[in-house]
């Protein structure tokens, strides 16, 4: 693993970013860096605002005030960010009245690659498919919750982004194909792409990322990077708060 | 009954995102609706009158009323395969809860009965019993004749209920029961067979022989548990997913592909509206509505040249070509709503994206045009007020429902029944209602100072100006589209 470089360039910047619904303050970031190459979990009970992050991240929501910087620009400013940025947060992601095949096509057209280079890097994600959807000729609203789920991420990934956000990725997902993602997000970790993954399986998250944020309502209540000891901590925090 | 299945039907109005619209559209459609049932009841209260004034030697107004009741209720049957929803896709939710499969069937099909087919007929059918029935028959005939009628009604909805679930998948099947019904009333108009004299005497008996009514009384007891079988044997979760599946569709468009990524974009909006049930009507009824004007032209005072008809001219003329682009035009981002995110965070630019909604209903509406043209059958007169109006739809009403449209935010259920009303339906009607009001000022206006055709003349000038100005409009419409854009995006994102 790339040990976390304080000199390394930023990716994301968070500028005294909040986010409210009527009175309720669901997200306040007053300051945060994810530097490029860096692998990012983030974790947090239910309703702690990882989602609303992760969509302010992608310029879906808007912020009550502050900004989120991509590569140093505004995301609300320019839309410079889209050609480096694959991302899945949930189904409004995938367009359910296509096959898998033709979705992914979609997304290559958009990032102007030619059919056949489009189908070969599809062809990679094989494995990771298990021969449950590739060539079956069904839409993806007849695919299962985790087959749905598989089309969306490596939907983010064919355009081999530098920057890839995923939330919660692993639920629905059978073992083995939780453990392809994982290699998969490894392998992408150590091509230097950004990776913002959310989840609220402690496991997997420590094993993937190098650095753990914990969210509490809204708020950072730990950051810190990732050692042996990252897990037995964060199920204590857990532990505690369930009490 | 579970009554909190109905307090949840209730709740999910009340709570749905656009409620405030829809209030103020349900208000203009209910007040529609109000002044149809008023008519009604007038026509119900004097219908005895007016039958009575030139009867057959032998034979009273309820005789001439049973005659017709055949077809009436051969007509609502082929109107309810079309129109009537089917409810069971609302109880998906509950399927999984602890809620007897029983009354999730009992719910959905009392559900079914809500609708203004079962309504409206008894604003005719009421007075007309007081005034007609009770006035020539016993009472004791009288209510056995009225309650044979509505277990009627009854039994056609749910026999078009079952009949939908069980047999009329398509739409191909519906027109061919539709088919059958035009093949009755030929062979009653060239007396080939008479249903009226057998429709006359099925509904005299009720009145001669009261006892008959239990009769159609128990047919639709028994249709209803039919229903309910049906419903019981069906409810489960693989039966309730909507939609089409895959193995049925394999359009592609190569000739879309070479126009990069406006072509992209069409395709994929072609592709969603081939696949989802409520879309599709958005691409062919722009066809039916071609053939709107044959209503109007053939009548003979269409030519008077009065201010009103000229008005009527346009109004039909906007209708002919502009059909397209007032059904997907005003829906055009909440029929995007399932996939909004990919959209907004895909690189996609979003001029081009905009752009593309654009020469889609320019396309689609000039093919409606080329179509259109058989109208030059009725005079150049017809046929130049229809290229001026085409030109007016392509240059003005294209952009005016794309700014519409941006104010659309609530999430479009893309498999719902055709003819919901849910996100789109009472609003289109008075965002049309709008647009022949907002039209009629420019209208008017030149036509009074001008006169002659400068009414049409002036509108399909200022359609020109907008399609050779069509990037700069569209960067306008961009901005809105960029104000806008989170509040659809979290509108969508509700269900």
């Amino acid at each position: 693993m790339i040990p976390a470089n304080p000199e390394r360039t930023s990716m994301i910047e968070a500028h005294n970013l909040t986010k409210a619904y009527g009175n309720v303050t669901v997200l306040n970031i007053p300051q945060l860096t994810i530097g490029e190459g860096e692998s990012f979990g983030l974790v947090g009970n239910n309703g702690a605002g990882k989602t609303t992050f992760f969509s302010l991240i992608v310029d879906i929501i808007k912020a009550a005030s502050g900004s989120i910087y991509s590569r140093g620009k505004d995301v609300k400013m320019s839309d410079h960010w889209k050609a480096y940025t694959g991302a899945y947060l949930d189904e409004s992601f995938l367009v359910d009245f296509l096959t898998p095949e033709e979705y992914f096509g979609f997304i290559g057209s958009l990032h102007g690659f030619a059919h056949e280079a489009m189908r070969t890097r599809v062809q990679t994600y094989a494995d990771f498919f298990g021969g449950e959807i590739l060539g079956k000729k069904k839409f993806i609203r007849e695919l299962s919750k985790g087959n749905q789920k598989k089309v969306g991420i490596v939907g983010a990934l064919l355009p081999e982004p530098a920057t890839v956000i995923l939330d919660e990725p692993f639920p629905h997902l059978d073992p083995s194909s939780v453990i392809r993602l994982k290699r998969i997000l490894r392998e992408l970790h150590d091509k230097g792409v950004t990776l913002l993954i959310s989840s609220h399986d402690l496991n997997h998250v420590t094993e993937v990322c190098e650095r753990i944020v914990v969210l509490e309502k809204g708020i950072i209540v730990n950051d810190k990077e990732t050692n042996e000891n990252t897990l037995k901590e964060l199920e204590q925090y857990f532990a505690v708060h369930a009490d | 009954m579970t009554l909190w299945l109905f307090q949840h039907q209730w709740k999910s109005i009340r709570r749905s995102g656009d409620f405030q619209t829809k209030v103020a559209a349900n208000i203009i459609f209910g007040l529609l609706m109000l002044l149809v049932a008023l008519e009604f009841l007038l026509l119900g209260f004097f219908l005895d009158r007016i039958l009575s004034r030139n009867l057959p030697p032998g034979s009273d107004s309820v005789d001439l009323v049973d005659g017709v009741l055949i077809f009436y209720f051969g007509i609502d049957f082929v109107l309810r395969l079309v129109f009537q929803k089917l409810r069971s896709i609302t109880a998906r939710q509950y399927v999984l809860q602890r809620v007897s499969r029983k009354e999730i069937a009992h719910f959905v099909l009392v559900k079914t009965l809500g609708t203004a087919v079962n309504f409206l007929p008894l604003f005719i059918l009421i007075p007309f019993f007081f005034t007609g029935v009770l006035r020539i028959h016993p009472f004791l005939a009288s209510i056995a004749w009225l309650v044979s009628i509505l277990s009627l009604l009854l039994f056609n909805t749910y026999l078009a209920n079952y009949s939908k679930m069980r047999f009329f998948t398509n739409p191909i099947k519906t027109l061919l029961a539709a088919g059958v019904l035009v093949a009755v009333v030929l062979l009653e108009q060239f007396q080939v067979l008479t249903f009226t004299s057998f429709s006359a005497l099925l509904f005299g008996s009720v009145l001669h022989h009261p006892f008959l009514v239990f009769a159609p009384l128990l047919a639709s007891a028994a249709l209803y548990g039919i229903n309910v079988r049906f419903l019981l044997d069906h409810l489960y979760l693989e039966d309730l997913v909507a939609g089409g599946k895959a193995k049925s569709f394999r359009e592609h468009f190569p000739l879309l592909s070479g126009f990069g990524e406006i072509g992209t974009l069409i395709s994929l909006d072609l592709k969603l509206m081939l696949r989802n049930k409520r879309a599709r009507i958005s691409l062919w009824m722009p066809f039916v509505m071609v053939f709107y004007g044959l209503l109007f032209y053939r009548m003979d005072h269409f030519n008077d040249g009065s201010a009103f008809m000229e008005f009527m001219l346009m109004f039909v003329g906007t209708f002919i070509t502009g059909f397209f682009i007032m059904s997907y035009g005003l829906t055009t981002f909440c029929y995007e709503s399932r996939h909004f995110g990919l959209i907004l965070t895909n690189r996609i630019d979003m001029f081009t994206y905009l752009k593309a909604r654009y020469y889609f209903m320019l396309l689609v509406t000039t093919l409606v045009y080329v179509l259109s043209l058989f109208y030059i059958y009725f005079g150049m007169r017809v046929f130049v007020v229809n290229s001026l109006m085409y030109l007016f739809n392509i240059g003005c009403s294209t952009f005016y429902f794309l700014y519409l449209s941006t104010f659309n935010k609530s999430k479009f259920d893309l498999s719902g029944s055709v003819f919901s009303t849910q996100g789109k339906g009472t609003n289109q009607f008075v965002a049309i209602f709008v647009l022949m009001t907002v039209v009629a000022v420019p209208f008017l206006t030149f036509q009074w100072l001008i006169g002659g055709k400068a009414g049409f003349i002036g509108l399909g000038v200022l359609g020109v100006l907008g399609f050779i100005f069509h990037n700069q409009i569209l960067a306008l419409l961009m901005k809105q589209f960029e104000r806008r854009k989170y509040i659809m995006s979290e509108g969508f994102r509700q269900s």
